[in-house]
């Protein structure tokens, strides 16, 4: 009986996307754009529940359990990815963008690990948890990624932190006013934009040493994702499992172990969650496919951004000074929740379009014309679905000390995702894919923070299981 | 595997390699060309800051998960009078 209506729920679901899709298409054909993202968030949150993948469990797991699953899952999808990405760049089909570097990433990448930890689950992973039922996970994206987001990005609270020379460069850059009021808009313009912008296979030496789209496979994808991925898939099997592996190996085998036991250990590990890594091969394959789609609307429209096709259809009102909206052109998660939570806001009489965020760069859509906020929506939709006909799906109502972690976690990731410009998809997965070594300091950051998140959890509850001892 | 997920599976990989064909074809729609016709491609009226594409910002810069800021010339080529200052340095925030 409940599978029966579990079915129900996921085919009602599909059907109800399928219909607003149609309406958005009889409405306007530049709708497809949108709707491409509403179908591709779907079938991440599909591929995301089913395969569990989130980086908070990667990290919890390896630090807490010593179990590698998730992080070698991770590891694999990104290695798939990279080599979509430098496919699609050769062929001048990519949208990719890389983002300044400089140690504001790493602090940021910090910042949200620890977030991730606590609120148990990374941005994607927040979003598929909702689509399970996970009140912790919806506190986190709600109040911490939307709405906290969006106060981050808007408030001058943190003007104290603002040094005298970013305040001269912001200024210098001669904004109008009535787009620069935060500190994020003084970190922005006086900071952030003066940072450097690294993508290997646009570096004078690949360009000088690597000719035609080879720079894009040797440069972005060997150097900067396939090589530093397949290393952290060394180190975590020397530091997590070749112990355990060569032991088992030893007793089954004839004669001393070597390099070749190694490698046998090396694949056992990776192949050891068969659900987490194929679906870390096709996340790839489809986060690749997600950006050839994105292109070819462009091209097909003319445009380079969603907020000129908004111009077009008379919503210039949703868009930025510049005329744009947040339209990464690929698998992204936060800004798309500040959005929200700015538009939530703005509700309330806040006005969210005096920064720079929002003002100049975003826009601020109705949710129903946020191509990528549909692509959340997507997620949360395509992982309710898939938890329904596996009958995973349970609500589950945060209690106790839950609604404090979920809160305080997501707002450290709401806060840790806008300094770096991203999160643990935009401004890790994507990036290092992508050949931005930026990714590979947020990555650190993010593994930091979250190893400090897991300590800090290892500490509360000894504490509190020997307070209650005490007490017992 | 249950029927009921192989039917979504199917419908889904079936929307998205629609959605893959329908990208690559760069003709445009009637629909969309009409729209164009109809003024729907003109810059907008201007309101405090100009138009989004005309002079002033420069054009909707390129799609770039970080708003890609002003671009080269970006906020006032060569500001004239009323303009928003020296232009930012060219690239920028996730340029």
């Amino acid at each position: 009986m409940e599978e029966k209506k579990n079915q129900i729920w996921a085919f009602i679901i599909t059907g109800a996307l399928i219909l607003i899709s149609l309406l958005y298409y009889k409405t306007n054909v530049y709708y497809m754009y949108l709707i491409a993202y509403i179908w591709f968030g779907f079938a991440y949150g599909m591929m995301l529940q089913y395969g569990r993948f989130c980086f908070a469990s990667a990290s919890r797991d390896l630090f807490a359990a010593g179990v590698p699953r998730m992080a070698v899952g991770i590891l694999v999808a990104l290695i798939f990815f990279s080599f979509i990405q430098a496919v699609l760049a050769s062929t001048n089909m990519s949208t990719f963008h890389p983002a300044p570097f400089g140690i504001h990433t790493l602090i940021a990448g910090l910042i949200f690990g620890v977030g991730m930890v606590l609120s148990g689950g990374c941005a994607s992973g927040s979003l598929y948890k909702i689509g399970e039922g996970n009140g912790t996970s919806f506190l986190a994206a709600f109040f911490g990624l939307c709405i906290g987001q969006a106060i981050f990005v808007d408030v001058t609270w943190f003007n104290f932190l603002m040094p005298q020379k970013w305040i001269d460069n912001a200024a210098a850059k001669g904004l109008p006013a009535s787009v620069m009021s935060s500190s994020f808009d003084t970190y922005l313009a006086g900071y952030v934009w003066d940072q450097p912008v690294l993508q290997l296979s646009k570096t004078q030496a690949a360009q000088d040493a690597l000719p035609g789209v080879s720079k894009y496979f040797v440069a972005d994808m060997l150097l900067n994702a396939m090589i530093p991925a397949a290393l952290l898939l060394i180190v975590i099997y020397a530091v997590w499992m070749r112990k355990g592996f060569m032991k088992k190996r030893a007793k089954t085998k004839v004669g001393a172990t070597g390099f070749g036991d190694d490698l046998a250990g090396i694949w056992s590990m990776i192949t050891a969650s068969k659900r987490t890594t194929i679906m870390g091969v096709i996340i790839g394959i489809v986060a690749g496919l997600h950006i050839f789609v994105m292109k070819g609307m462009q091209i097909k429209f003319g445009v380079g951004n969603f907020g000129e096709l908004l111009t077009r259809m008379g919503h210039s009102a949703d868009t930025s000074i510049k005329g744009t909206v947040f339209d990464p052109g690929y698998w992204y998660i936060t800004s798309q929740e500040g959005q929200f939570g700015a538009w939530i806001l703005e509700k309330f009489g806040w006005n969210m379009r005096d920064n720079i965020f929002f003002g100049v760069n975003n826009g601020l859509p109705d949710p129903w014309r946020n191509p990528a906020l549909w692509m959340s929506f997507g997620i949360i939709f395509g992982a309710f679905v898939m938890a329904r006909l596996n009958n995973e799906f349970k609500f589950k109502l945060p209690k106790g000390e839950l609604i404090v972690w979920g809160l305080l976690g997501g707002l450290l990731m709401g806060v840790g995702s806008r300094p770096a410009l991203g999160c643990n998809i935009g401004a890790f997965f994507i990036r290092v894919a992508g050949g931005d070594p930026s990714g590979w300091l947020y990555g650190t950051g993010m593994v930091g923070g979250a190893f400090l998140g897991v300590k800090f959890f290892n500490w509360w509850t000894e504490r509190k299981m020997a307070k209650e001892m005490e007490s017992f | 595997m249950k029927t009921s997920l192989v039917i979504v599976i199917v419908i889904v990989i079936g929307i998205l390699g629609f959605l893959l064909v329908y990208s690559q074809q760069h003709d445009m729609p009637a629909q969309a060309a009409q729209g164009q016709a109809a003024g729907y491609g003109s810059a907008p009226a201007s309101g405090g800051y100009g138009s989004a594409q005309a002079a002033g910002y420069g054009s909707a810069p390129a799609s770039g998960g970080y708003g890609s800021a002003p671009a080269a010339g970006g906020y006032g080529t060569a500001p004239a009078a009323g303009g928003y200052g020296t232009a930012p340095a060219a690239g920028g925030y996730g340029k």
